[in-house]
């Protein structure tokens, strides 16, 4: 498992690398110029050029990248145009809520979709499993947008049940009160996807000769399905969490926008907006490190549930 | 946060006193003399004189991006309470440049430095800073030591930041928050008959102009009046303010919107394709072209507004492709990195021209006359020598009837002259809950906060 890890390490490293060269260039391809939302339109040409050259923008832009990578090894990824702030500290402050609310997302995603899966995979081919799936599909496709304004309008201003956002200084409690309207939104990145595979791999489970023996011994379909189908279905869960991290997070940023949350998404919204460049970048590496994890997290996680995957491509267990 | 010596008036046409009590502008106008309230302090219970003043200006002459304002002015302080701007020519504009000007308290400067006031600054102004968080919420508290007691009522403001203005909309309904600006163009709708919540519409200083390149070499039509005065014809005002803005705007009349020296008997350019197809024919484009009409994707105002721009074009021959832009990418097509216009793009429809200070000299530097060094804020290559002789007179004329005269008949040959297609003036769209009262907005997009109560 630990050389499994390294590697995997090694490579989030590399990968982190390209993706912070791309993002940079990417950014300083987008037309627009974050001096014009730094000075007044009565600005002098001179002052512009200053505040050009005080933010290290007039030096072409291989050099602007190598300059920003050798700080951003050494942990400081630049101070935000706007805001007069450093980067890292702005995005770290913002991360605990979007930390909190994609927490709360996966597990909402699971408290849902895992005994709708069952379900349906239970009851196969039936009505029952029909609306699932059909349910299943309408998440899968809808707009995130729309639906968390949909969600406001009805259960906001229509019932009253949720805040739109939860208050200032909220208890944990009032913040999962006031967050679940955002994070089930953002869950349906997760949610329809883990409920399909979970149906798909328990309906192949249930074919399989161990479980035919399980029933053969005459042990109960409740215990047959907790213990012997349940079990390497909930794998596939694992690994599914894992390479949908970065869907749920790039929904995330939407939905952060939409309800108003004051995250990181929402600080990235309005750092594109205005060509805040450091706060886009380093966000978006912040990221970038949070998806690896999330993946590296779940391989572990499957490699302690399943002896199969604790072989390194080429080595030995 | 922080006072100013004076400030623009709530229908933009004067000045109000705030730090000055009073000031007199020399007969010749080539001074103004303020007088600072007695017994100013600044939050921390210091005092604020004559020498603050004269910091914040001095400051604002050698560091602000707009120092050109305040150039060859020259300040001195006879006494605690007295500041004398004084100019080397008549200066009919120093009274409203001067004013602009923030007031720091130097002391308070000098030991924590530029970072440290931006951080947590010291208040001349009716409330002060107790917290912030970048681009999420200023809480502000009302600041025991302002002037003008008792005054302001509320005890604290919470300043948040709702990125999205249909959330914000959402947000006011829902009573999480108690005032907003900007809110989105359907929030009157949104609103219906609610009890709770009331719309703020007030004329704004602003106006949302079409943007003609007349430095576009292959966009040569734009040079030519008849055609710039077709184009204002062949739009159709009123379908625009009803469609795209939902009758929240009013047609332009003058290139001025609103305040000082506007020409009150202005119309609009009238809605006639038949007399546009007309002038079309007799520039000699009566089969028309076709060119790019630049917008800005951000706001659907914008872009319903453009939609409508190109059908009239449409109808009278001109081709337009829509070319819809998030707001930065627009509006580098359209400025050089230097301020000036870029020779490039061919229309564009992307912002409104404002400014927040009394003089209107500055909107006709944004809209009508050649650039005038150091600022290169005319973005269409719009140059008429007799315009520009106009404007120079009014930035040295200093008997106000003159300078009225003059303000007129530039409005008169620049809306004949068409060197834009003149569309709205916009109107506020703020809100507030019914128990927030006197929440208003001035033509300048200020909200005196100062006045703001609230009901039980």
């Amino acid at each position: 498992v630990l050389a499994r890890v390294c590697l995997r390490i090694a490579q989030s490293v590399l990968v982190w690398l390209g993706v912070s060269a791309i993002i940079f260039f990417i950014m300083h391809l987008v037309p627009g110029d974050p001096v014009a939302s730094l000075v007044s339109d009565l600005s002098d040409p001179e002052q512009i050029q200053a505040v050009r050259e005080h933010l290290g923008l007039d030096k072409p832009v291989v050099v602007q990248y190598l300059i920003f990578l050798g700080n951003a090894l050494q942990g400081d990824l630049g101070t935000s145009y706007i805001y007069h702030l450093d980067v890292k500290a702005l995005v770290f402050g913002k991360l605990g809520l979007s930390l909190f609310l994609l927490t709360w997302s996966i597990v909402l995603a699971i408290l849902i979709a895992v005994p709708l899966g069952m379900l349906a995979a239970i009851k196969r081919e039936t009505t029952v499993d029909q609306v699932i799936r059909g349910v299943i599909l309408i998440g899968n496709t809808i707009p995130n947008y729309w639906l968390g304004t949909l969600l406001i309008l009805v259960l906001v201003l229509g019932f009253r049940l949720f805040p739109i956002s939860p208050p200032e200084h909220a208890t944990p409690l009032e913040l999962l009160w006031g967050l679940s309207l955002p994070a089930f939104v953002t869950s349906l990145a997760l949610l329809p996807n883990i409920t399909r595979v979970l149906r798909a791999s328990l309906i192949d489970t249930i074919g399989m000769d161990w479980v035919l023996l399980a029933r053969s011994k005459g042990l109960t379909e409740r215990v047959i399905l907790l213990r012997h189908v349940f079990r390497p279905s909930i794998l596939q869960v694992v690994t599914l969490i894992g390479v949908q991290a970065s869907f749920l997070i790039g929904g995330q940023i939407v939905v952060e926008a939409v309800f108003g949350l004051p995250g990181v998404g929402t600080l990235m919204i309005n750092a594109v907006r205005s060509r805040d460049y450091p706060i886009v970048v380093g966000a978006t590496l912040i990221f970038v490190i949070l998806v690896m994890l999330i993946n590296i997290a779940t391989d572990i996680l499957v490699a302690l549930m399943d002896p199969r995957a604790r072989i390194v491509p080429g080595g030995k267990r | 946060v922080y006072g100013r010596l004076a400030r623009v008036n709530d229908d933009a046409t004067g000045m109000s006193p705030d730090l000055a009590s009073s000031w007199d502008v020399a007969t010749d106008g080539k001074s103004i003399t303020y007088r600072l309230r007695s017994g100013l302090k600044n939050s921390d219970g210091t005092p604020f004189t004559a020498s603050d003043v004269l910091f914040s200006l001095q400051r604002y002459q050698t560091d602000s991006p707009q120092k050109s304002l305040l150039a060859g002015r020259t300040f001195t302080s006879p006494d605690a309470n007295t500041v004398i701007v004084t100019s080397q020519d008549p200066a009919p504009t120093m009274l409203s440049d001067v004013s602009t000007v923030l007031m720091y308290p130097k002391a308070y400067f000098d030991r924590v430095g530029k970072d440290g006031l931006m951080k947590m600054p010291l208040s001349t102004g009716p409330f002060m800073l107790k917290s912030w968080e970048p681009g999420t919420v200023a809480h502000l508290v009302r600041n025991p030591n302002y002037w003008d007691q008792p005054k302001p009522y509320l005890d604290g403001v919470a300043l948040m930041v709702v990125g999205d203005s249909n959330t914000q909309s959402l947000k006011l309904q829902a009573g999480e928050i108690d005032a907003a600006i900007n809110l989105p163009i359907t929030a009157a709708q949104d609103f219906g008959t609610s009890k709770d919540v009331y719309l703020v519409s007030k004329a704004l200083k602003s106006s949302v102009v079409m943007m003609m390149n007349q430095t576009n070499p292959s966009q040569a039509w734009f040079k030519n009046v008849q055609v710039r005065q077709a184009i204002n014809y062949a739009i159709d005002k009123t379908a625009i303010i009803k469609g795209a803005l939902h009758g929240y705007a009013t047609p332009m009349t003058t290139p001025l919107s609103v305040g000082q020296y506007v020409d009150p008997n202005g119309k609009p350019w009238p809605y006639d394709p038949a007399k546009a197809k007309d002038l079309l024919k007799a520039a000699g484009y009566e089969k028309g072209f076709t060119t790019t009409l630049l917008t800005n994707g951000n706001d659907p105002v914008f872009v319903s507004a453009a939609t409508i721009v190109k059908n009239n074009l449409q109808a009278v021959g001109i081709t337009v492709n829509l070319q819809p832009l998030d707001y930065a990418a627009a509006r580098a097509a359209v400025v050089t990195a230097a301020g000036g216009a870029t020779t490039t793009y061919e229309m564009a429809l992307i912002y409104a021209y404002t400014n927040d200070s009394l003089d209107q000299g500055g909107i006709f530097r944004f809209c009508c006359v050649g650039n005038v060094p150091p600022s290169m804020s005319n973005r269409t290559g719009f140059d008429d020598p007799a315009i520009d002789a106009l404007w120079a007179q009014s930035q040295i004329e200093g008997d106000p009837v003159k300078r009225a005269a003059l303000f007129k008949q530039m409005q008169a040959l620049v809306w004949d002259a068409a060197p834009h297609a003149f569309l709205w003036n916009d109107m506020s769209r703020a809100g507030a809950r019914s128990k927030v009262r006197n929440f208003t907005i001035t033509p300048t997009s200020y909200h005196p906060v100062t006045n703001v109560w609230m009901s039980k």
